[in-house]
């Protein structure tokens, strides 16, 4: 039975009530909001104060309470915009990996749900598309509530499987999605890696907002394994019976290349990443990558 | 290779188990889904030959040090020669010089010295096959060393039984070659054995020499250590370790036949004739009620054929015993006993002494030689005779008793005319009063006493004091024992002197008279006699017949050369001092001179009861030298002579065997004698009975060198067999079992530095020792390995890794 709930926890959802997405870029959309658009103006309108917290940027306290009442509060706002996000959530079969329950796709699906749940509160539309090398469902844009339980349900009728094809889906997604917007990628990006860095620059080229977070399992980052095992590959017939502990070393050497790869890569192309362990509460991750996008755009 | 438990050897399959448990490794891991295999496989093409050149090392050092456990539990030896240069060990060589003297047959319950010593070398031998280290044994026997020693060319390879012999890893045959080795009945020491010893161990230098003297370390032989100190230091010099290897802890008590001899009367078959014995009690307690059981073995000439599976070919005859009250420590108690032969032959009288510690000196045997009669030439230079006919009545009773002897009565002419040949079937020649001699017949008596007879002179009125001078004596040259005096009478005896006119001294033609109580020359009176004048060198000491713990007669030696003799001895000696019966040897004979006539106007002796004693008893003495010696140490050549004119040369040994009972025989030929010269018309062969001899099986040498008596059957050109027999007995010096403690031992043979050790616990200390060797160069190749798997673990990253975060 899909539920919303079952992705969203009460404490999650408080938490991430207090977030706010700022797009970055002036995205093309066809209702005014708050956000800063090249071609509309923006609206900001207050909505409440609440106390401060450390890690709260400074800028937002209202300094005239301060002056009246000697107490530190944040002025927060309702920002409203015509933003269209695109969650892109792999569903290949690298994704299955962790143990029931705490896969990367379940990961990746609760990452997406709270992002949803985020964009739809502050009256954005959003949409989804699950792929592996092509793509399995496809939700489309909408800015209501009810929205976010269609997404749950695309999401929950994906199992992970075949091989992820980026460059492929990429081109699909640019054909389908002419109008500028947020592209969320939420992957592990393990596949052809040239094609899948073709692919993100296929996206930002087209004139989207790319954010990614890059899911990653902590065995795939500690590499724990000390019995002799066959590893057998998830999206192909490669397998290797080693001793994890003689090749852990060069495995996390290859591992950490990659992963710069990718840093300089998203950098250069000016898309947002974020590695996130599976570990990791999703909300806290969210908060750490929404902090980041902030800071980077008030510059 | 070789271990020590066999059944543990099936724990070398214990070695695959490390291969066992990479291959179930392999086949039992755990499956694994991963995504990202393009990272792993990047990182095992990166590292594939050293992932895998570190799992082939340590797999084989898991195996290697599998096998070096199961090795050190199986006790691993090893048979290859290169592991000791490997490890940088020096040859180790043992020379072992076994002393096989009789007395090493010392022990009680069956367990012997010579046992103890085999044992030692058994624990030598077989821990050394242990050993890693290439070990050499050099075995010389201290009667192989001394027999060729007597060798000029005598060297250890003629002794030794085993001469830098490598030992070998299967050392059961070796060890059966050293324990088919026995004592033999000699007495030996080691000085023969260690001057052998010397050039081996000089010749072997850079090798570890351990040198063990296994013995029982006798007084007899390290009580008198100057010969000893001199034959070890070069030992010493020459780098080897002197080990005193003790056979024996306590004395025991040990009788031994001293001697066995018939007395030196007549001996002729059908005469009675005393053997005497003597007993010598080694140990530190009167033996008491010793018993002597005599036996004799009759060889009737013509009678007796070889029998092979029997101790003797003759007939056995077990006399009555003879009993000791009591022997004190450390003396020689004699006793005599009769024996009587109808038949000539050469028989044999063996006697035999309660059983004791040790048993090689408790039997000896004697051959007694017995012909028909016996001839004494009287010649008497007075026409009536008068001193023949005292003389020949004391030496042939006629039917009163029978004395065995032909007298013969001759003028001095028949000395003249008769030759050497005819001359020497006379076992002596009475030369009675003669006034002189001419020169022929002087030369005649002369080679007659030097080649064994005896001669025994009388002087009277008739003797020409100048003549017997300048000719017979010849100022200590000649024949005659001293310079004649005038005659003159013996002065009366004073009235308070209680003294015989003849004083006897100890000599054997005295022999029985001297052991009664009083003097049995009281009866006799002397009225005359002639002045001798002795020469400077001459003594009163007196030859003893038979002579304990030696060789019966030390006068001559087997090849019948001449050593050095006493000077003239007086025999007898007149109430006022002067001397009355001399005795002189000259060459292998002895001259006796009775500075008397025996006619009653001299003396009255020659109807006094003694003169019969004397008579008989001087030709008995006189005819001692040239006989055959009754018995020989053993060990002695024997060469037999024989006519090749009334003898075949082929001839048969007949040698004991032990306590078997059987004999081993032994074929020989006699080899043709070069004559000596032209005249000699007898052509004369010997056969050569030694243990040099190159055919000559272990047995036999062994038994050649074990006291016994061998019999050499000839065959005569008729057909006839006719044995010769030769009595081989122990020297009982042998037989005297004290021996200094270990503390006087080392004392005695300072400074030169040997240790003292008894044979168990040398067997001992050799078995925990090898241990401890072994057990370390495997214990230190189990750890290396260890170390080695450890290592090469951690680098092939078997280990748990000290956890370490990952990337993120």
């Amino acid at each position: 039975m899909p539920d919303s709930r079952r992705y969203l926890p009460p404490d999650a959802t408080k938490r991430l009530g207090r977030l706010e997405l700022q797009a970055r870029h002036i995205v093309e959309g066809f209702l005014s909001g708050m956000h800063r658009s090249p071609y509309f103006g923006q609206s900001i309108e207050f909505v409440q104060h609440r106390q401060y917290v450390p890690g709260d940027d400074l800028r937002h306290i209202d300094w005239k309470v301060w002056a009246r009442q000697d107490r530190l509060v944040i002025k927060q706002y309702e920002e409203e915009t015509n933003l269209r996000c695109t969650l892109l959530v792999d569903g290949s079969a690298s994704m299955s990996y962790g143990k029931a329950g705490q896969t990367k796709y379940d990961y990746a699906r609760l990452l997406a749900a709270c992002i949803s749940y985020i964009v739809l509160r502050q009256q954005d539309s959003v949409g989804c598309v699950v792929f592996d090398d092509r793509i399995r469902a496809r939700v489309p844009w909408r800015s209501q509530h009810q929205h976010l339980r269609t997404i749950v349900e695309a999401l929950e009728h994906q199992t992970p499987k075949d091989k992820t094809n980026l460059d492929g889906v990429f081109r699909d997604i640019v054909s389908t999605f002419p109008k500028r917007g947020l592209m969320v990628l939420i992957s592990d990006l393990l596949g052809a890696e040239q094609e899948t860095l073709r692919g993100l620059g296929m996206l930002r080229r087209a004139g989207h907002d790319v954010l990614v977070f890059h899911v990653l399992h902590d065995d795939e980052l500690d590499f724990p394994f000390n019995d002799p095992t066959r590893f057998e590959g998830l999206e192909s017939d490669a397998n290797l019976t080693c001793n994890p502990r003689a090749l852990r070393e060069g495995y996390l050497e290859a591992l950490q290349r990659f992963l710069e790869r990718v840093r300089k890569t998203t950098a250069a192309q000016k898309i947002d990443y974020q590695l996130v362990k599976s570990s990791d509460a999703p909300d806290a991750a969210l908060a750490r990558f929404l902090h980041a996008r902030m800071s980077h755009h008030s510059h | 290779m070789q271990f020590l438990f066999q059944p543990l050897v099936f724990g070398f399959l214990l070695v695959l188990v490390p291969l066992l448990v990479h291959l179930i490794n392999l086949i039992r891991h755990r499956k694994q889904p991963w995504a990202a295999m393009d990272f792993l496989l990047e990182s095992y093409k990166k590292h594939r030959r050293w992932v895998l050149l570190k799992q082939w090392l340590l797999l084989l050092c898991r195996m290697l040090a599998m096998a070096a456990l199961v090795a050190m539990l199986a006790g691993w030896i090893s048979s290859n020669r290169w592991l000791p240069s490997w490890l940088g060990q020096q040859v180790v060589h043992h020379y072992v010089l076994l002393d096989d003297s009789y007395s090493m047959t010392d022990g009680l319950e069956g367990e012997t010295a010579y046992g103890s010593a085999l044992e030692a070398i058994d624990a030598i031998v077989r821990q050394a096959a242990l050993d890693n280290a290439e070990h050499r044994l050099t075995l010389l026997r201290w009667s192989r060393s001394s027999l060729a020693s007597q060798n000029e060319n005598g060297s250890a390879s003629m002794a030794a039984d085993f001469l830098a012999t490598s030992i070998p890893k299967e050392n059961e045959k070796f060890l059966d070659k050293i324990k088919s080795t026995r004592p033999t009945g000699l007495e030996l020491s080691p000085e023969s054995a260690l001057s052998l010893v010397l050039p081996v161990i000089e010749g072997f230098r850079g090798e570890q020499a351990n040198l063990y003297i296994m013995s029982d370390f006798r007084r007899n032989q390290w009580d008198r250590p100057e010969t000893l100190r001199a034959a070890l230091q070069p030992l010493t010099a020459a780098g080897a370790e002197i080990q005193l290897i003790d056979c024996v802890r306590h004395e025991h008590e040990n009788l031994s036949v001293a001697a066995l001899e018939p007395e030196q009367e007549v001996w002729v078959a059908g005469v009675p004739l005393f053997i005497d014995v003597q007993v010598r009690n080694h140990g530190q307690q009167a033996a008491r009620n010793v018993l002597i059981k005599p036996r004799t073995i009759e060889y009737a000439s013509g009678q007796v054929k070889p029998v092979i599976d029997q101790p003797f070919s003759g007939v056995i005859t077990e006399l009555a015993p003879v009993i000791i009250d009591q022997i004190p420590p450390g003396e020689v108690v004699s006793r005599r006993f009769q024996v009587l032969f109808e038949s000539p032959g050469e028989h044999i009288i063996e006697v035999r002494l309660p059983d004791d510690s040790v048993a090689t000196d408790n039997v000896r045997a004697c051959t007694l030689p017995l012909t028909t009669g016996q001839k004494v030439l009287l010649v008497d230079g007075d026409l009536t005779r008068s001193n023949a006919f005292y003389m020949e009545a004391a030496l042939n009773p006629g039917a009163i008793a029978r004395t065995g002897l032909q007298i013969d009565i001759h003028s001095e002419s028949f000395l003249r005319d008769e030759s050497d040949e005819v001359l020497s079937q006379y076992s002596a020649i009475y030369v009675l009063d003669l006034p002189r001699l001419e020169e022929p017949t002087i030369g005649k008596l002369e080679r007659f006493a030097q080649s064994g007879g005896g001669i025994c002179f009388f002087v009277g009125d008739n003797a020409d004091k100048n003549f017997y001078n300048e000719r017979l004596f010849n100022a200590g040259k000649g024949l005659f024992p001293a310079e004649l005096g005038d005659a003159a009478p013996l002065p009366e005896a004073a009235a308070e002197e209680d003294l015989s006119d003849m004083l006897a001294l100890p000599h054997p033609v005295f022999g029985p008279l001297l052991s009664s109580a009083g003097s049995p020359f009281r009866l006799l009176r002397v009225q005359r006699y002639v002045e001798a004048k002795l020469p400077d060198s001459a003594s009163t000491a007196t030859p003893t017949p038979m002579t304990p713990d030696a060789a019966p007669d030390k006068t001559r030696s087997n090849t019948g050369e001449k050593k050095s003799v006493a000077a003239v001895q007086t025999v007898a000696k007149l109430r006022n001092g002067k001397p009355f019966i001399l005795d002189k040897p000259f060459g292998e004979g002895r001259v006796m001179s009775v500075m008397t006539s025996l006619l009653p106007n001299w003396t009255s002796w020659a109807q006094d009861p003694t003169f019969v004693v004397f008579a008989l008893r001087s030709v008995g003495y006189l005819g001692s030298f040239r006989r055959a010696q009754v018995g020989v140490p053993s060990g002695t050549p024997w060469s037999e002579e024989m006519s090749l004119q009334r003898f075949l040369p082929e001839l048969e040994f007949l040698i004991p065997a032990g306590n078997s009972g059987t004999r081993l025989p032994l074929k020989s030929v006699a080899k043709p004698q070069p004559k000596k010269d032209e005249a000699d018309s007898e052509l004369k062969g010997d056969a050569t009975l030694s243990v040099f001899e190159p055919e000559l099986s272990e047995d036999l040498v062994h038994q050649l060198l074990t006291p016994g008596v061998i019999e050499a059957w000839r065959t005569d050109i008729t057909g006839n067999r006719e044995v010769h027999n030769r009595a081989f007995y122990a020297l009982p010096a042998e037989g005297n079992l004290q021996k200094p403690t270990p503390s006087e031992l080392i004392a005695n043979l300072r400074p030169v530095s040997v240790k003292h050790r008894y044979a168990e616990n040398l067997a001992n200390s050799m078995l925990t020792a090898g241990l401890v060797n072994r057990d370390t160069l495997l214990m230190a190749i189990l750890i290396g390995l260890l170390l080695l798997e450890q290592a090469l673990a951690y680098w092939a990253s078997f280990h748990p890794p000290v956890r370490k975060g990952g990337l993120v």
